[in-house]
């Protein structure tokens, strides 16, 4: 289901690598938790629009975004709970061993990168969040899907929009709000 | 005061429109509308009024949060990561 690209890295590793570290902080701190939080507001609308949301997520694409947009917020949780030394670990660890499972939060991140980072935690008395660098490097992959998710989402409800408010169909409603109702002599 | 087959013909056309309906199952439920009788297309027809105003109601309100948070996607990744990511639009 999960679309499976290879990512460009750019020339220089380290470079590539430094440029992710360097992304961690400013990520963490404000996008996603907010945007993530804003869509669960979406979520939460009046249960008689629930149908509303349940056409949209029959979009692969949707559907893929909102897992995308679950596996992020779950992978910033461990992130920051893995800049707690000992119980970070603990959370860290177990989501790398996740990967030997179908729970798998940063199925785009290799096994050797995901389990090569905690040996950085040896040297850093666990004081390294080192699952913010699997979640850094999963987001950038998720990062697309996520957007052409929105944009789908965002097409699907403009057609449907468009859709009830056009003339033919908000006649048709007009028939049966409640002053039209009545016994007709046709 | 909506003759029975104007509200017929209104009522297909609610139908065809439903989100809630099962696609596969609107062709069956608009061959047996001239079966049905007035009080029943009255109440079908009544649900699907409501779903439209509801859906309307809906869009108004949260597909401006849509747009705004797909623009603030593009301007997040105008600025932080646009040299890292591939585009997955097409």
């Amino acid at each position: 289901m999960v679309e499976q690209k290879q990512e460009k890295k750019p020339n220089n590793n380290s470079e590539w690598r430094s440029e992710r570290f360097g992304k961690i902080p400013e990520y963490v701190k404000s996008g996603l938790k907010d945007v993530a939080g804003r869509i669960g507001e979406m979520f939460q609308s009046k249960q008689e629009s629930n149908f509303l949301l349940g056409k949209m997520l029959q979009d692969e694409k949707v559907k893929i975004a909102l897992i995308a947009f679950a596996r992020t917020v779950l992978n910033i949780g461990i992130s920051v709970v893995d800049l707690v030394p000992g119980i970070g670990e603990v959370v860290s660890i177990g989501a790398d061993l996740a990967k030997l499972t179908s729970f798998d939060l940063t199925p785009d991140v290799s096994k050797a990168w995901a389990w090569g980072s905690e040996v950085l935690e040896l040297f850093t008395g666990g004081a390294l969040p080192t699952h913010a660098i699997e979640t850094t490097m999963q987001f950038v992959k998720d990062f697309p899907r996520m957007k052409a998710g929105v944009k789908r989402a965002t097409e699907i409800w403009r057609a449907h929009q468009a859709t009830v408010k056009s003339t033919e169909v908000q006649k048709a409603a007009s028939m049966f709000r409640t002053p039209a109702i009545g016994v007709s002599n046709a | 005061m909506p003759s029975l087959e104007e509200k017929k013909a209104a009522l297909e056309v609610l139908i065809r429109q439903s989100i809630q309906l099962d696609e596969s199952k609107k062709p069956e439920l608009v061959y047996k509308i001239p079966q049905m009788t007035e009080q029943d297309i009255d109440t079908l027809g009544q649900f699907l009024a409501m779903e439209v105003d509801q859906a309307g109601q809906f869009y108004a309100e949260n597909l401006p949060k849509l747009e705004k948070f797909l623009t603030e996607i593009e301007d997040y990744e105008q600025k932080n990561l646009t040299s890292t990511t591939n585009q997955a639009d097409s």
